[in-house]
């Protein structure tokens, strides 16, 4: 297994189990058990990432590939796509907590972000997961190096969030040595600077399947860029396939099982998308820290002003959030992956399996990383005042950059709708124990007030937030479930709602678990905990209240109400002092920090 | 043949000097390899990669921390590496008998320096290496070549630039510009776990530090701050002029 | 005795030489305050620096018409050693911070670098210094029986020099061999007053813009002042201008009356070299550049139309 890494492995654990259990702190992976080479890997990261890509930002905003070829076969030769690459196919094959570090680091740039993780996520790892040994032969090196540059083409124009629903279609020729594809893909990334595509169709209309094709084949033309909001290095142009002969020994995967492919795909682009939202919100607040510290308004820095260190702290407290979720889940991942036999035939099937196990949780990543950045570079642009609003200062790329991510990979209401359905899904299936989880909530609450469970430590109050709120969660669930029975997944608004309190719970926990894991190690981190949770808490308390007045009324909604105040209630903590000492920290060090030193 | 590479961890250029205890604060501060250090390690591998058979030895005097800076030092290239284990501060000269005694065990025969680094904004590192060992040396060289056992190259003087050559051994001190020290990659990182850092106590070598720092302060001045908007360039320069001339007198 | 090792340049004494004679009056020891000049053909130096001294010894061999680390170091530290000196002054300058660690190895003493204040105090040699590239000020001391001091240039006034001239005394020394081969000497000549002698230093960054723009804003600026030329490292770098002119941690440090920053943003190691100037100004477009907060007078402008404007307002 990618042994390299980790040091510490995380207890192994089911995808959804969050809702379920209680871990401690030393069941999960946080950020503080980064080893040694894996911070080094961090540290060039971040050297790169500043020094190469942000120094040539105007060219690469300014669709000048040749310098992002430029900057991706850099990164090619420092190994930073190698990391997902089997080793015998001269890769580092190292664990998913470093591959996901990387894709942290090196998030300065929204734009090369996208072209590195389309690149490397959707664009390669489709061939080394499913890729016969000689087409990995033929490919593998060349994408690792940086030397071609691969892109995924599934989406069509009427085709987005219902993937399935393609039109492109393959047919094989008479000889039956090629298959002939026609049609049109949309928004593929990377496609005006790609060598490679990992292109799906139908064969015959019906069997959905991926098909690798190199740049240059005929009857496949890349279209016009698009000229977009954001992201405007990033290439994203329209594929157009006529008559498009693809020899069959190209067919990527299993006939008609291509849609395997796209999904497990979807997962790791989902947990990558979280990470670089980090990525970016801490690049995106260093800039902000930055300009705030230096501008002078009423004879001080803005800086010493309540509403700017509020931004900052909320900021701040999203990084140190993500930061836990984020690793706390890709943890998880690499511990049910670290019982995987490497050289078994089975070996990628597994990865795979190892990571749809996780499927909810990456969703959550996704939608709930997306939204905490887009909060993050909003702040930051506003603490430039006017200068956040013109090109001269990188808060409004950043901005611009930013929208994306609440819809590709998955737009954040398909991922919502994920977290909340796979979630009943499993317990369905009885791959998670909730139903039996429900029950017991709901008979506790039913039966009136409890023994009030006293928690220890610095962070009692919000353990028993935390504890309150996967009680709301698993009630709300519960309370919909009669609601609605099986309809329940029809009802989008109400699957939002509880895809909100399950998001909240998930980092909520992870936070906590988090700062626990430090042992008092850090004042910040009890702080930044603190405050988070604080902010948590109303999203909990707003989502199941909306979920309540849904799905009861009258005598059921008083009482279902009743036991929600129950549940929320809890004394308001000093956001305002707290704000303040975690902004004058940052401030203090410029940028977005935890134990004083760069995270 | 054997090359070391003298490094220094220092704070990294983004962060602030903050004081405590009378001595500058590094608990907590982001530390990295000093660059000046960097150049030095840099050539060492260039050297090898222009075919010199050597190994390259990365030295370090400094708390346990300064490990780190090891690290990147082997993940760079460096074959293995020396730490010399201790919390006490110790001046150039002290600290040039210690490098001078493992020069010695491992009959080195090059030993790269930075011409200055960014904490203790010392020169003498490199020359009083070289004396003890009675050693030639080659301070702010700014490219370097080795032909043999002749070293030839460009430093940096008093007044321009000399093209020197020197025999071996030396010490080269290094200037900005010898080169552009390489990212580790990530395959060197994961090399360099393997690699050894072999730790010394300070008492196995003979030293006597003869300097003591008693205390530090910001140096700090206040300055005027008198800045003014230049949109109208003539009236500003008018008034910068008036100012040096009759405020700060500087000029006529 | 206190030595002091002169340093010189085109026969004359350099302004570094009577500072040393300045910072020997801080100290209270006993002992003569004896000159040392080393070269070839230097009377005229040594006749020079017996009005700053209570004696004059003087090293005068053709082997040292041009400097060497080893056989200056070699050299004091005989001269050190044979004429029983307890302390050793020798100017910081580039050369002299690259012997003198050779020289205290020699005398197994220890070396307090690049000071800008010495002192006596109960026997003990204390004496200020700059360290973190010059942020911080660290109070060193040391109690050998020798000790040797590099003294910063500029950090001390120039000694007046005495109507009255010592006697000069010619040593003999052995002196080694000399390892470092120079093959090719290069020194930037130029008409301006030097960088490290100049009472004002107009210092250009990227901000000038071009090579042209450099010799066109910052040289018929300084022309006007009278001034010294200096440049950023940036600006060397890029080849616009010669590295004798760069000044920062790699390169030389000035102390001037006024230092006239223009295009320069002021990173550390920039300010490092420079931020001991008596009077700074910064010309630059950028409102926030970090070297606002060191200049004393500044404009925020384009320095395209702010330079002319000043030039033209200097000529009247």
């Amino acid at each position: 297994m990618s042994t390299a890494v980790s040091s510490f492995i995380a207890k192994r654990t089911a995808g959804g189990s969050f809702l379920i259990e209680d871990l401690l702190p030393g069941d999960v992976f946080t950020p503080e058990d980064f080893t040694e080479e894996q911070k080094q890997i961090a540290q060039t990261t971040s050297q790169f990432a500043d020094e190469q890509v942000l120094s040539s930002i105007s060219e690469i905003e300014a669709k000048n590939y040749d310098v992002t070829r430029r900057l991706m076969r850099q990164a090619g030769e420092l190994g930073l796509m190698s990391v997902d690459v089997p080793e015998e196919y001269g890769g580092l094959e190292l664990d998913k907590v470093t591959s996901t570090l990387i894709t942290d680091r090196i998030s300065v740039s929204g734009s090369f972000s996208v072209t590195y993780s389309a690149h490397v996520g959707i664009g390669m790892l489709p061939l080394v997961w499913y890729g016969t040994p000689q087409q990995k032969q033929k490919y593998i090196a060349k994408l690792a190096s940086g030397e071609w540059i691969a892109a995924y083409a599934l989406s069509e124009s009427s085709a987005g969030s219902d993937a399935m629903n393609i039109r492109t279609r393959a047919t094989l020729s008479p000889d039956g040595r090629h298959y002939i594809l026609n049609g049109e893909k949309m928004w593929i990334s990377n496609a005006g600077m790609a060598s490679l595509f990992t292109v799906f169709a139908k064969i015959d209309g019906e069997k959905f399947t991926a098909f690798l094709i190199e740049a240059g084949t005929p009857g496949l033309t890349v279209g016009k860029e698009e000229h977009k909001l954001g992201i405007r290095g990033s290439s994203t142009c329209p594929l157009i396939l006529v008559d498009c002969h693809v020899p069959v020994e190209n067919v990527l995967g299993e006939i008609g099982k291509g849609h395997q492919i796209a999904f497990n795909i979807l997962n790791v682009g989902r947990f990558k998308l979280g990470a670089a939202a980090v990525g970016g919100s801490r690049n995106s607040l260093r800039d902000g820290i930055r300009y705030a510290k230096e501008r002078i308004a009423f004879g001080k820095p803005i800086t010493s002003f309540g509403l700017v260190q509020e931004k900052i702290a909320e900021s701040a407290a999203g990084i140190y959030a993500g930061e836990a979720v984020v690793y706390r889940v890709i943890g998880a991942i690499d511990a049910a992956l670290s019982s995987v036999d490497k050289s078994s035939p089975e070996y990628s099937k597994q990865v795979q399996k190892c990571i749809e196990e996780f499927a909810v949780e990456c969703s959550i990543l996704k939608f709930w990383g997306s939204e905490m950045a887009e909060r993050v570079v909003d702040q930051t642009l506003q603490l430039h005042g006017g200068y956040g609003y013109v090109e001269e200062y990188p808060a409004e790329r950043a901005y611009r950059d930013s929208r994306i991510n609440k819809i590709f990979e998955g737009t954040n209401e398909i991922n919502r709708l994920i977290t909340t359905g796979w979630m009943i899904k499993r317990a369905m299936q009885g791959r998670l124990a909730l139903m039996p989880a429900v029950k017991k909530v709901m008979d506790e609450v039913m039966s009136g007030p409890g023994e009030r469970v006293a928690f220890e430590g610095p962070l009692a109050d919000e353990r028993a937030l935390l504890a309150n709120a996967k009680k709301l969660g698993l009630f709300c669930a519960g309370a919909a479930s009669q609601k609605f029975g099986m309809e329940l997944g029809d009802q989008q608004e109400v699957m939002g709602m509880l895809a909100d309190l399950l998001a909240e719970v998930l980092v909520l926990d992870s936070v906590i678990l988090r700062t626990e894991k430090m042992r008092g190690r850090s004042a910040l981190a009890v702080k930044l905990a603190k405050y988070y949770a604080a902010r948590s808490f109303r999203i909990v308390e707003s989502a199941a209240e909306r979920v309540i007045g849904t799905v009861a009324e009258g005598d059921m909604l008083r009482t279902q109400m009743a036991i929600f105040r129950r549940l929320t209630k809890h004394e308001p903590i000093n956001t305002v002092s707290i704000g303040r000492e975690i902004a004058a920290t940052m401030v203090e060090a410029g940028r977005y920090t935890i134990n004083g030193s760069a995270a | 043949m054997r090359i070391l590479t003298l490094i220094r961890q220092v704070l990294d250029a983004q962060e602030g000097v903050h004081i405590a205890k009378n001595a500058v604060e590094l608990n907590g501060r982001k530390l990295v390899i000093d660059t000046m250090d960097e150049y030095g390690v840099e050539e060492a591998l260039r050297l090898r990669e222009h075919g010199l058979q050597a190994e390259v030895i990365a030295v370090a005097i400094g708390s346990a921390r300064v490990e780190e800076a090891l690290r990147t030092a082997l993940a760079m290239g460096a074959d293995r590496a020396i730490h010399v284990e201790t919390d006490v501060a110790l001046d150039a000269i002290a600290l040039s008998s210690v490098i001078a005694q493992i020069a010695q065990a491992e009959k080195a025969e090059l030993i790269f320096c930075g011409g200055q680094q960014s904490d203790w904004d010392s020169q003498a590192l490199g020359a009083a290496t070289a004396e003890r060992l009675n050693w030639p040396q080659a301070t702010w060289t700014r490219a370097l070549e080795l032909s043999g056992s002749l070293l030839s190259g460009r430093h940096d003087t008093e007044d321009g630039v000399e093209s020197f050559e020197v025999q071996l051994p030396a010490v080269i001190t290094t200037q900005q510009g010898l080169n552009e020290p390489r990212y580790p990659t990530l395959p060197n990182i994961m090399k360099a776990k393997r690699k050894q850092i072999r730790k010394d106590p300070l008492d196995a070598y003979a030293i006597e530090p003869k300097l003591q720092t008693k205390g530090v302060a910001f140096q700090t001045r206040q300055r005027l701050r008198k800045i003014l908007d230049g949109k109208d360039a003539f009236t500003a320069a008018s008034q910068l002029v008036d100012s040096l001339r009759n405020e700060a007198r500087v000029i006529q | 005795m206190i030595l002091l090792v002169m340093t010189y340049s085109n026969g004359r004494l350099a302004k570094a030489s009577y500072e040393l004679a300045t910072a020997a009056q801080h100290l209270v020891r006993e002992g003569k305050r004896t000159a040392l000049v080393i070269g070839s053909g230097i009377d005229q130096v040594a006749s020079e620096a017996a009005c700053i001294a209570d004696q004059v010894l003087v090293v005068d061999r053709p082997e040292l018409e041009h400097y060497d680390p080893e056989l200056w170091s070699a050299a004091v530290a005989q001269v050190a050693r044979d004429r029983n000196a307890h302390t050793v002054l020798i100017p910081a300058t580039r050369s002299g911070r690259e012997y003198s660690p050779r020289v205290a190895v020699r005398l197994d003493a220890p070396l307090l670098e690049d000071v800008v204040s010495i002192e006596d105090k109960d026997g003990a040699l204390i004496a200020e210094r700059y360290c973190c590239l010059t942020r911080v000020s660290e109070i060193v001391e040391a109690k050998s029986t020798v000790n040797v001091v590099t003294v910063k240039p500029g950090a001390f006034a120039a000694a007046a020099a005495s109507g009255q001239p010592c006697e000069k005394l010619a040593l003999q020394v052995e002196l080694p061999q000399r390892r470092l081969k120079v093959v090719h000497k290069s020194k930037e000549a130029t008409d301006r007053v030097p960088l490290t002698e100049a009472d004002i230093v107009v210092a250009g960054g990227r901000g000038v813009g071009s090579p042209q723009g450099f010799t066109e804003l910052i040289g018929n600026l300084a022309d006007q002042l009278g001034a010294a030329v200096a440049a950023t490292r940036a600006v060397v770098d890029a080849g616009w201008r010669p590295y004798a002119e760069q000044v920062g941690q790699t390169g030389k440090t000035v102390q001037p009356k006024a230092y006239i920053a223009v295009g320069i943003s002021g990173a550390v190691q920039h300010l490092s070299g420079m931020n001991r100037s008596a009077v700074i100004v910064a010309i630059n477009k950028d409102p926030d550049a970090p070297i606002f907060k060191v200049a004393d007078y500044g404009i925020v402008g384009d320095v395209q139309k702010i330079v002319p404007a000043l030039i033209e307002e200097l000529r009247r």
